[in-house]
């Protein structure tokens, strides 16, 4: 059930309709828990009993820990048993197929004529999410940031709470748990923010998003047939197309949870504005990079140690966030080339930082400028190997995208191309630099509400004929 | 509108917040409305929008009328047989252009039968277009097969019809409940259901392919008719025929009139009697390489209903068959221009100046 989909809309009106009008906050948790489970079940209903298997047993891991008081050797032992049946669970259903391909090809290139099984198991959708929000909970309770939650009823909800269960953001138990606890009264405020989410979010996947899929699939699918500047179109078309497919699904998802009287994170801060990679990061999947950051970088000694540490640190972080992703090699090399980019930024930063000059100029208008431009080309380097099917494929879009070579224009009309470009671009540059939220209080309401049923129309209007699913669903 | 401005705000600013934030959200849902009406409306007044066929010889129609609204209008209904088969154009030698003489228009629509032919009809009279005289073509083989809605959709826009069109369409379709879903479905939001063709004609710069032009409109003269080949190579023609063989050769094996194209037939005779139009059946002419797939025992049986429709009807019924020989086809069963300017031609000196003449000697008696 796709957020932008009509049994969507059905399902989540009727949730919304029942939920306010219900006077009980018990009540009220109940049908938020009974409907997030008939969501995912949608999809799958024996995987929808998997989520509550594990949730509960995470649950009781953390009454578990909380009764463990000082002991310390029952705390790390029931840490250590959680970590290994989540991560397990997630190698298992995700990874277990890629690790015996890659042992496979491992043995052949080594002379062997080994043919190891393939195992026919079903991704659960959402896995990599929920067990992030899971290990995060556990490790809280272990390290005592968070009370264990004593009530199952809220831990379920917590982790299977409809809008952010498939696609993230990833939330953190001390965000979300004592959400949970307050009684919720109907806010009109609450329920405009929750629109407006809604309706960019539905705009960025329906009128930006699934459109440059028609720039960029053709190509990404068959990279020697196409000219330098469909590749160039591609490669930029996507780098649209996945920001405004995955942010639009956090919109939604975060407009949704407003509705509801739940307030989700952030999860982006318009990354391609970002002026060094590093910045990026903190303003691309934001749920995720701090999740890495505070869970892997940080444990892992962070930039506590020698250059050559931190450098380490930072290549493992991004390779295993590369590798979260999805189970292709593909991914670890997207996930390396941003460690690398990193490492880079940090001895660049140091160099910089000690010079007056340089660090004047990167300031200055120009500078700025042109940061954010190599950085959005750098990005767009390594989107190349995130979306391209083999490496063979990467390395051959690469080469077009820096050498001209003569092939097939781009498979759609350029004009709607630049007409998106142009609109996105202007967007973020408003958003960014003019207060749009001060704006929108000083506009009289009529025309705020143009505004809305504008995005509304337009999301409708530029729809394409067959639901995509989310980019990131396969995550 | 900021999140920070949700909460932790004092009493007076936060009902003002509330009352803005209703107030938006209201405005939002009146405009979304409003546009979706004002859309409809523009869907109702430009249907060759959305549905191109139907809106464009709409279109050259009532052009043709108001430049002379009073000649008794003649039209005919049919399939592609009759759009590329019957030529007004070539009526010029036929019937005169006096005051009082007719004017033919060909109204066939691609691929419809019966079904779609009653359908036109009432969309006609609804667009205020009253014919003196109907011509209806009898095809065999969309007499002997049920249609669903989804071939149907091949050729009528379902968002563009209005309520009594819907209706009427609903008594030929097995799941009528799926057709209103769709009527209801365009009429709520016409924006999404007619995005692509809406996109493509009103704002071309935002679409992601160049819209091809719909190629029952390619080569259609001002009074309907539509010549998509001007001659075929004999290797084409034999290529095509073969081509058809293989589709209709079973069907016709199998041929029985089936009970929903007989009832459009029969209510399509009985709406042009309640509104005092003429009407006339016209089996249109096939070629040899046609005729002979017919089985006996399927002749018999069109030759039986035809008579029976004549005599509980009362219409004329026309027998073209034989009346073009195989050059005039493109394919056995569609004819060429030639081929149409001789059914025409014929059609026109036979019926329509016979009919013609016989009105008017009753107008002058009387």
């Amino acid at each position: 059930m796709l957020f932008c989909s009509r049994e969507f809309l059905f399902f989540f009106v009727t949730v919304l309709a029942i939920y306010w009008g219900l006077p009980w906050t018990r009540a009220r948790l109940i049908l938020l828990l009974a409907a997030s489970f008939y969501f995912y079940a949608c999809w799958n209903k024996w995987l929808a009993l998997l989520i509550a298997a594990t949730s509960t047993f995470d649950y009781a891991v953390g009454l578990a820990l909380d009764r463990s008081g000082m002991n310390q050797r029952r705390r790390a032992y029931l840490l250590g048993l959680s970590l290994t049946i989540n991560l397990g669970l997630l190698a298992y259903f995700k990874y277990a197929n890629f690790f015996l391909d890659s042992l496979e090809q491992l043995l052949r290139s080594m002379g062997a004529s080994t043919q190891l099984p393939t195992l026919r198991v079903i991704l659960p959708i959402g896995i990599s999410f929920y067990t992030f929000e899971a290990i995060n909970y556990t490790v809280d309770v272990y390290k005592r940031r968070v009370p264990a939650e004593r009530d199952l009823t809220r831990f379920l909800l917590f982790i299977t709470f409809f809008p952010h269960l498939v696609a993230g953001p990833i939330v953190r138990a001390r965000d979300f748990l004592p959400q949970l606890r307050q009684a919720k009264r109907w806010n009109w405020s609450r329920m405009q923010l929750g629109v407006q989410y809604f309706l960019l979010g539905l705009v960025k996947k329906l009128a930006v998003a699934d459109r440059m899929a028609a720039y960029s699939d053709p190509v990404f699918a068959n990279p020697e047939a196409y000219g330098t500047l469909a590749v160039w179109v591609a490669v930029i078309a996507y780098a649209l197309q996945i920001y405004c497919d995955f942010s639009g699904y956090t919109d939604m998802a975060i407009g949704c949870a407003h509705m509801l009287g739940y307030k989700l994170s952030p999860n982006f801060n318009l990354p391609y504005l970002a002026r060094n990679v590093s910045e990026f990061w903190r303003r691309w999947h934001i749920s995720l990079s701090t999740w890495l950051r505070d869970y892997l970088f940080i444990p892992l000694g962070g930039s506590r140690g020698t250059r050559t540490r931190t450098a380490l640190n930072l290549m493992i972080t991004m390779t295993l966030g590369g590798l979260w992703h999805g189970a292709s090699w593909n991914f670890v090399l997207w996930g390396l080339f941003h460690g690398a980019l990193l490492v880079a930024h940090r001895g660049f930063r140091e160099f910089s930082e000690t010079r007056a000059g340089p660090r004047r100029w990167l300031d200055g208008q120009l500078g700025t400028a042109l940061s954010i431009l190599t950085t959005f080309g750098f990005v767009c380097v390594g989107w190349i190997f995130f979306r391209a099917t083999t490496l063979a494929d990467a390395l051959s879009l690469v080469e077009r995208l820096v050498i001209p070579h003569a092939g097939a224009a781009s498979p759609a009309l350029l004009a709607a191309f630049g007409v998106t470009l142009l609109v996105v671009s202007a967007c973020h540059l408003l958003v960014e630099y003019a207060s749009v939220a001060r704006i929108l209080d000083r506009i009289p309401t009529p025309l705020v509400g143009f505004g809305y049923a504008t995005l509304l129309i337009t999301a409708l209007a530029l729809a394409p004929s067959a639901e995509t699913p989310f980019v990131y669903f396969q995550f | 509108m900021d999140e920070s401005k949700v909460s932790n705000r004092p009493r007076e600013t936060r009902r003002l917040l509330h009352r803005r934030a209703w107030q938006t959200l209201a405005w939002t849902l009146v405009w979304v409305v409003g546009s979706q009406v004002a859309v409809r409306g523009l869907i109702l007044r430009r249907p060759e929008l959305v549905d191109v066929e139907f809106g464009r010889k709409l279109a050259d129609l009532q052009a043709a009328v108001s430049k002379q609204p009073e000649r008794p209008l003649v039209l005919m209904l049919g399939s592609s047989r009759v759009a590329t088969g019957f030529r007004p154009d070539a009526l010029v030698g036929g019937v005169s252009k006096g005051q009082n003489d007719p004017l033919a228009f060909n109204f066939a629509q691609v691929g419809s039968g019966p079904e779609i032919a009653h359908l036109t009809l009432q969309r006609l009279l609804n667009s205020g277009v009253k014919p003196s005289w109907v011509l209806l073509e009898f095809w065999p083989p969309t007499w002997g097969a049920v249609r669903s809605l989804h071939e149907f959709r091949d050729q009528v826009e379902i968002g563009a019809l209005h309520w009594n069109e819907v209706r009427l369409l609903a008594h030929y379709v097995a799941r009528p409940k799926y057709l209103y879903r769709q009527w209801y479905l365009s009429l709520l939001v016409p924006t999404f259901a007619h995005r692509d063709q809406l996109v493509g004609g009103l704002t071309p710069t935002l679409a992601l392919k160049s819209p091809e032009p719909d190629r029952r409109c390619l080569n259609l003269d001002a009074l309907g008719w539509w010549s998509p080949k001007q001659t075929v190579e004999e290797d084409e023609r034999l290529e095509l025929i073969a081509q058809y063989e293989k589709t209709y050769q079973q069907r016709l094996q199998r041929f029985a009139i089936a009970k929903v194209p007989d009832r459009a037939l029969r209510a399509m005779i009985s709406l042009c009697q309640s509104q005092e139009i003429r009407v006339s059946v016209v089996v249109l002419p096939e070629g040899r390489s046609f005729q002979s797939l017919y089985p006996d025992s399927a002749m018999a049986e069109i030759r039986q209903y035809l008579t029976t429709i004549a005599r509980e009807t009362g219409v004329q019924v026309v027998d073209a068959r034989d009346w073009v020989g195989e050059d005039g086809f493109m394919d056995g069963h569609h004819l060429l221009p030639t081929g149409a300017a001789i059914f025409t031609q014929r059609l026109g000196r036979e019926i329509l100046q016979t009919q013609v003449a016989v009105r008017s000697d009753q107008t002058g008696r009387n």
